[in-house]
């Protein structure tokens, strides 16, 4: 065991940098890189660490490595080697085959490396590759560098050094540099600078010699040089030093001779004041010549330490062209050729804000900021900035990504950024994180409410453990793309940030109309919200393009320039550096003319310019680059391989001009990449058509379906999605199974929006010409039923419901009938008819089935009968209807089971709505809160049909209570369908105690709210609140015009009496008159009764229609009731005003008065003030009259 | 129907290798020359290459096809046929399926591609020497007899 631990052991100990031998004996990447040695003095030679030369292939190919090697370690971009080596050739040809070479390259150099590890020694960085080696592992540059040490030695007086310092280097010339390439101009100029690099080293040499008394040898070697090169004036002045202090004053002279007759004869030169010194020195015998020569030291090194490539004069760091603002892939790695992140030109208002945020959160209050833009107007790269600032002031930064389209999992964003923030992943962040991407299912509270809101509220105790002790920012980039579920958590979240150290920084693109409902809501709500706020980031400038310019190149950029760039792409950064790179690769950069931007044969959009940019790749890295957007922004290598049937090595050499390009980032730590903008692969992927779209979905399906194996769980959005997408080209059974199956996880999960998608999804990649796809259409569309009815989508579950009714019938399946059927059965707050309507076919449908039904099925029965009991609601036949309800109540009374008992007793509570049953209405409400493991929408629901009871008597002690646990349960469930209820009935209480600023703000949230679910009644209730908000403030005669409308339509006859009311009010009596003959004075005895009654009675006391006697007779008994419509959404006074004014008007003054003084004291009870000086001043008025 | 001249080949085609054996859709295409190629020389050091469509139906055959034979070392490697179906002829694929698959052979090593233009052979010598491929001097041009010329094979080589 000694020996094996001593083995193992040993290698680590040598950390010298020697050769470093992994536990398999292979040398392993990192030191192999080290120890390979890259030799210009002579034929362009690399050897490995075990001194083998490698083959390096043909000549361009060797060619492209010169060019590398030359330039490292910093980029040489894609179009100069290009430009260098294929000057006649087609930018896309020209670029699959450098990339040929480089895969070769790679091969040889790193003959260890699996084809699926990154590169060590070639890289490739934007804007093309690099050699990344230490400078020591290039011939000439360990060359130049002794030879400035020897220089240095002979200066310093140490001429015995001289000989030890550069005999190495001296034997490592192999000859002329680079002698492999003697017509590349590249290789010349090197070639010529070593050459004097070597030439003053000797002459250093030889220097030495001579200060070390060995002049014969020095004369030798000078006479040597001279023979190659006999116009060095210094070598001649060496020389004749040499031989003179070699005791050699005559052959010195001579040689002082000889150069001036050369110089003389061939050129046409006296020889340098320096050289004629000399001479007369010699002749002199002057005793400085036996030391150093000062004047005649030998010719400084060269002065480039490092060899740097021929051709432009710009030093390599500057030769990268551009730095465009499309995000960088994380950090410039260390030897990548020192790339300078791109300052943000234009952002500092933005900067400022966000510095502030920052600072705010260091002392402990977070919130939302929501940063929108156009695509490519630099939302990520300010989130980046930010994601910078906060790492100065020591904030936790974690980054999470939405993704579009549906491939990504339920909570996508807050799963990345919980990941991200719980370094340890251990206790209870990973718990909820478990939660959340359902691995842990959530418990089962059989109330998927309940669920949700525990889950929600657990995510806020986790981040704000997380946050306890640091101040975190989370940057969620895109949030357009993010799934329903991830925005209600937001919105969830974003109420209470601004008691927590935790800023979410959240980039999307502007809503457009057409945004989808889940953002418009979580936008809607998270702008109410204490602690957000917006920042629009807008356009650059023609200003601040020009100092844009001004960054990215030393030239200074004309303002006709900036301007002609600001038409052209409208001032969008990325548009602007796609066009700068585009440019680029034409010209170069600095000689950019306006012309040329003018002249680019671009027309319009930034996708223009990015098809250019892809059409100078190889077509088949055109090819996967199209395959790889059908994946999306992040590309999985392995998905990719496996869609296209090409092997890994071949798809990351066809990708890698893409890189080199900057249209793709490889992702660190992995081999997979993304697609460096998203407009990028939006490009790309709307170019193709749509049957290649279908094509393509359906292959990369298939590879993920491959790839997943065993675990398709948690890939089943993506599967999804991309079968959906295909389901028209053959896949059409993989998008319906895939789809019902994602749309079940969602629903497990708690994101029911989703689970709405996917089955949406599902039913439309259904194949109409399948065997049985009707059948399975019945089955889904219940699904789509019930989980549109969980959201509140009350309109779109009808509508699935009634087609897999017609459709189950047609079939003869009575199950699917029923199943679909009973599902407006269920708990809820109104009926799901519009106002007055009662489907007769439903109706026939339901009564069939209870017909045929078998007796022992009770359960069914139950369901059946409370259903059939609702539907009956609206028409003539409601007491049957609440016969039937209450026939099911006892039914479910004697199955025992407490749910089908809430459901029932929630049927009958709605048919029993009416003013003869109010009694029974209120105790089945109540009866329903007694029953045990409620959901809470139930519960809430069943409050709510008890609390007009109670504002009708006045108890407002009692209301308010209730309506405060109302308001607190809505926010747990978010159902808009509750919401706007619950809100409503808030509305009717501010109005009630005259609170109309409140009032206003409720009726348009609940307005918001309703909108958002299908129910009937947005519109009729918004007139009608509209109406009487301004009444009640004594502004009569408004809003005829659009009453006496609306009023037209069937379906608002509830507003009828409001119009009417609103007529008289304007004192149009004669069309109040015409409307009561168009429309008649019926007041249906359903839960609108007793509010519409009223406003007859105040129409009556001004028309006198209908009839006041009448109207008495109705209102009288109930005159100490508060008028309230429905579940109180319009709420005022006592009846005894309105009772009081009949009286008034049919002659009993005495009647009138009593009721007026009622009316005043009651209000004087309940502290309704505005209400009680209404009664005393009717009291004065009929005391007065 | 669109007409001929703006039939455009597909914008998602990709060089694959398939394996070389005559039941594959590639080696249907390929079929004659792949079966006496198999006959020469082993299995291993055929290879076949075909452009096919990533966004056709899987089943659909290639839309051209190469044929490959190298030699031990993978440095050498000889064109044996290039080939691409009807409907998609003339629309540059050839040269395109030739500049992909030179790019393929150069980054697995090969040196230098030859081609044995036989009397007869087609378009393709013309489109070998179009993209680099030169006449070897070796093949001797000189011929007594009138009228043997064109009947004498060369052989086009291009060094990568």
């Amino acid at each position: 065991m000694e020996t094996a631990l001593g083995v193992i052991r040993s290698p680590a100990i040598e950390m010298d940098g020697a050769v470093r031998v992994s536990r398999t004996g292979v040398p392993d990447d990192a030191s192999a890189a080290h120890d390979l040695d890259f030799r210009i003095l002579g034929p362009l030679e690399v050897v490995d660490g075990a001194g083998t030369v490698l083959d390096l292939g043909s000549r361009k190919q060797r060619a492209v490595l010169a060019l590398l090697t030359l330039s490292a370690p910093h980029v040489v971009p894609l179009d100069q080697l290009i430009d260098r080596l294929w000057t006649n050739e087609l930018p896309s040809s020209a670029t699959g085959t450098l990339q040929a070479y480089i895969s070769q390259l790679r091969r040889v150099l790193e003959p260890w490396r699996s084809p699926r590890s990154p590169a060590r020694v070639l890289r490739t960085r934007e804007p093309g590759y690099l050699l990344d080696i230490a400078s020591d592992q290039l011939d000439a540059n360990r060359f130049t560098r002794a030879a400035e040490a020897a220089h240095a030695a002979l200066a310093e007086g140490r001429p015995e050094d001289v000989d030890r310092v550069l005999d190495p280097a001296l034997s490592s010339w192999r000859g002329e540099p680079l002698a492999d390439f003697p017509d590349d101009a590249f290789a010349r100029a090197t070639a010529a600078r070593l050459a004097e690099v070597r030439l003053s080293a000797l002459t250093v040499r030889a220097e030495a010699w001579l200060a070390m008394g060995r002049h014969a040898e020095a004369a030798v070697e000078a006479e040597r040089l001279l023979q190659h090169d006999p116009y060095r004036e210094g070598l001649w002045a060496l020389l004749m030093r040499a031989l003179y202090v070699g005791h050699r004053q005559a052959e010195a002279l001579s040689s002082y001779q000889r150069c001036r007759v050369m110089l003389g004869e061939e050129l046409g030169l006296v020889p340098s004041p320096e050289l004629r010194r000399l001479e007369r020195a010699i002749l002199e015998q002057d005793e400085t010549l036996a030391g150093t020569w000062p004047s005649a030291a030998a010719p400084a090194v060269a002065s480039a330490v490092r060899v740097s490539p021929a051709g432009r004069t710009r030093g390599a760091g500057q030769e990268e062209g551009p730095t465009p603002p499309a995000p960088a892939a994380g950090e410039p790695e260390p030897g990548a050729g020192g790339r300078r992140p791109p300052r943000l030109v234009g952002r500092e208002p933005y900067l400022r804000r966000i510095r502030e945020r920052l600072d705010d959160l260091g002392r402990g209050t977070g919130g939302v900021l929501l940063v929108s833009g156009e695509s490519g107007i630099g939302k990520t790269r300010l989130a980046e900035a930010a994601a910078g600032l906060a790492a100065e002031r020591g904030i936790t930064v974690a980054w999470s990504r939405c993704a579009e389209g549906s491939g990504v999992p339920a909570f996508w964003p807050w799963l990345q950024a919980l990941q991200e923030l719980d370094g340890t992943g251990s206790g209870e962040p990973s718990k909820v994180v478990a939660s959340l991407s359902g691995v842990d299912r959530a418990a089962d509270t059989g109330d998927p409410d309940t669920a949700r809101f525990l889950l929600y509220d657990a995510v806020g105790k986790t981040l704000g453990q997380l946050t306890a002790t640091s101040p975190a920012l989370i940057l969620m980039d895109d949030v357009h793309w993010a799934d329903a579920a991830s925005l209600k958590l937001l919105t969830f979240l974003g109420g209470d940030l601004h008691r927590m150290p935790l800023l979410v920084l959240a980039t999307m693109r502007p809503e457009s109309g057409r945004a989808p409902e889940p953002l418009a809501d979580a936008l809607g709500e998270l702008t109410r919200q204490r602690g957000t706020e917006r920042m629009g980031v807008t356009a650059l400038t023609s200003e601040q393009i020009a100092d844009y310019l001004d960054d990215v190149d030393q030239a200074a950029a004309s303002p006709e320039l900036a301007d002609a760039l600001r038409d052209r792409t409208g001032g969008n950064p990325f548009f602007l550096g796609e066009l700068l790179r585009l440019l680029a690769s034409v010209h170069s950069l600095d000689q950019v003319a306006v012309e040329d931007v003018v002249a680019l044969a671009v027309p319009d959009g930034v996708s223009d310019v990015i098809t250019q940019r892809v059409s100078r790749l190889p077509e088949d890295s055109q090819t996967l680059l199209r395959a790889a957007a059908v994946i999306g922004r992040d590309v999985d290598s392995a998905v990719l391989e496996t869609a296209t049937g090409i092997g890994g090595a071949r798809l990351m050499m066809l990708l890698e001009p893409a890189v080199a390009t900057g249209l793709l980032i490889e992702v660190d730590g992995g081999w997979d990449y993304r697609f460096s903008h998203a407009l990028v692969r939006e490009a790309l992927y709307a170019r193709l058509s749509r049957l290649q779209r279908a094509q393509l979905h359906g292959r990369v399906g298939e590879a993920i379906e491959t790839l997943a194996r065993g675990d398709l769980a948690s890939r089943l959005p993506v599967l999804a999605h991309h079968f959906g997408m295909a389901a028209r080209v053959g896949y059409s059974e993989k998008a319906t199974s895939y789809a019902a199956q994602a749309a079940r996880q969602a629903a497990d999960r708690l994101a029911y929006d989703e689970a709405v998608m996917f089955w949406e999804q599902a039913l439309a990649s259904l194949d109409p010409s399948a065997p049985d796809s009707a059948s399975t259409r019945c089955t889904l569309l219940i699904e789509l039923g019930r989980a549109r009815r969980v959201t509140g989508n009350v309109l779109g579950a009808r509508v699935a419901l009634d087609e897999t009714v017609t459709l189950a019938g047609r079939l003869g399946d009575d199950a699917a009938v029923i199943e679909a059927a009973t599902v407006f059965g269920g708990v809820t707050l109104w009926n799901w008819r519009s106002y007055g309507v009662v489907d007769q076919g439903m109706v026939g449908v339901l009564e069939d089935q209870l017909a045929r039904l078998a007796p022992e099925l009770a359960f069914r029965r139950a369901e059946l009968l409370g259903t059939l009991g609702v539907e009956l609601y609206y028409g003539e036949r409601r007491d049957e209807g609440r016969r039937h309800a209450a026939e099911a109540v006892e039914l479910a009374r004697g199955i025992g089971d407490p749910r089908l008992l809430a459901r029932t007793l929630n049927n009958f509570v709605i048919t029993a709505w009416t003013p003869e049953h109010d009694e029974e209405h209120h105790r089945a409400a109540e009866e329903i809160l007694t029953l045990p493991g409620l959901p809470r929408v139930t519960e809430i629901i069943a409050r709510l049909h008890r609390m007009p009871a109670l504002l009708r008597a006045g108890m407002l002690a009692d209301y308010d209570a209730e309506l405060a646990r109302c308001l607190r349960m809505t926010a747990e469930v978010r159902m808009p369908e509750i919401e706007a209820q619950v809100t409503f009935a808030a509305v009717g209480r501010a109005m009630l105690g005259g609170d109309w600023p409140e009032a206003d703000r409720l009726a348009a949230m609940g307005t918001g709210s309703y909108r958002r679910t299908s129910l009937w009644g947005a519109d009729p209730l918004k007139l009608i609140y509209a109406f009487f908000s301004d009444w009640c403030r004594g502004r009569q005669g408004a809003h005829v015009r659009g009453l006496v409308d609306a009023g037209a339509d069937d379906s608002n006859r509830l507003l009828r009496p409001t119009a009417v009311l609103a007529a008289v009010e304007a004192g149009e009596e004669a069309l109040a008159h015409r409307l009561i003959d168009r429309w008649g004075v019926k007041a249906e005895r359903d839960w609108s009764w007793q509010f519409v009654t009223w406003q007859w009675g105040l129409v009556a006391t001004r028309i006198s229609r209908p009839d006041p006697y009448c109207l008495l007779a109705e209102l009288e008994p109930i005159a100490g009731e508060l008028v309230t419509l429905g579940t109180g959404c319009v709420s005022w006074g006592a009846l005894h005003d309105v009772v009081a004014r009949l009286k008034r008007a049919t002659g009993d003054t005495a009647g009138a008065l009593h009721h007026a003084e009622a009316d005043r004291d009651t209000h004087r009870r309940l502290g309704l003030r505005h209400l009680e000086n209404r009664g005393a001043a009717l009291l004065r008025e009929l005391r007065g009259g | 129907m669109s007409s001929p001249s703006e039939f455009r080949p597909p914008s998602t085609l990709l060089l694959r290798e398939v394996p070389a054996h005559t039941g594959t859709a590639g080696g249907q295409i390929l079929a004659p020359v792949l079966t006496a190629a198999l006959r020469e020389a082993s299995a291993v050091r055929c290879r076949v290459y075909v452009l096919s469509d990533l966004a056709g139906p899987a089943a659909a055959p290639p839309l051209a096809a190469a044929l490959v034979e190298t030699d031990p070392a993978a440095h050498r490697a000889r064109l044996r046929a290039l080939t691409v179906i009807g409907p998609y002829r003339g629309l540059g694929l050839e040269r395109r399926l030739l500049g992909e698959l030179l790019t393929e052979l150069r980054a697995a090593g090969v040196r230098q591609v030859c081609y044995r233009a036989e009397p007869g052979a087609g378009d393709l010598p013309a489109l070998l020497r179009s993209s680099g491929f030169t006449g070897d001097e070796r093949t001797p041009c000189q011929y007594d007899e009138p009228g043997i010329g064109p009947l004498a094979v060369t052989w086009l080589i291009r060094e990568l």
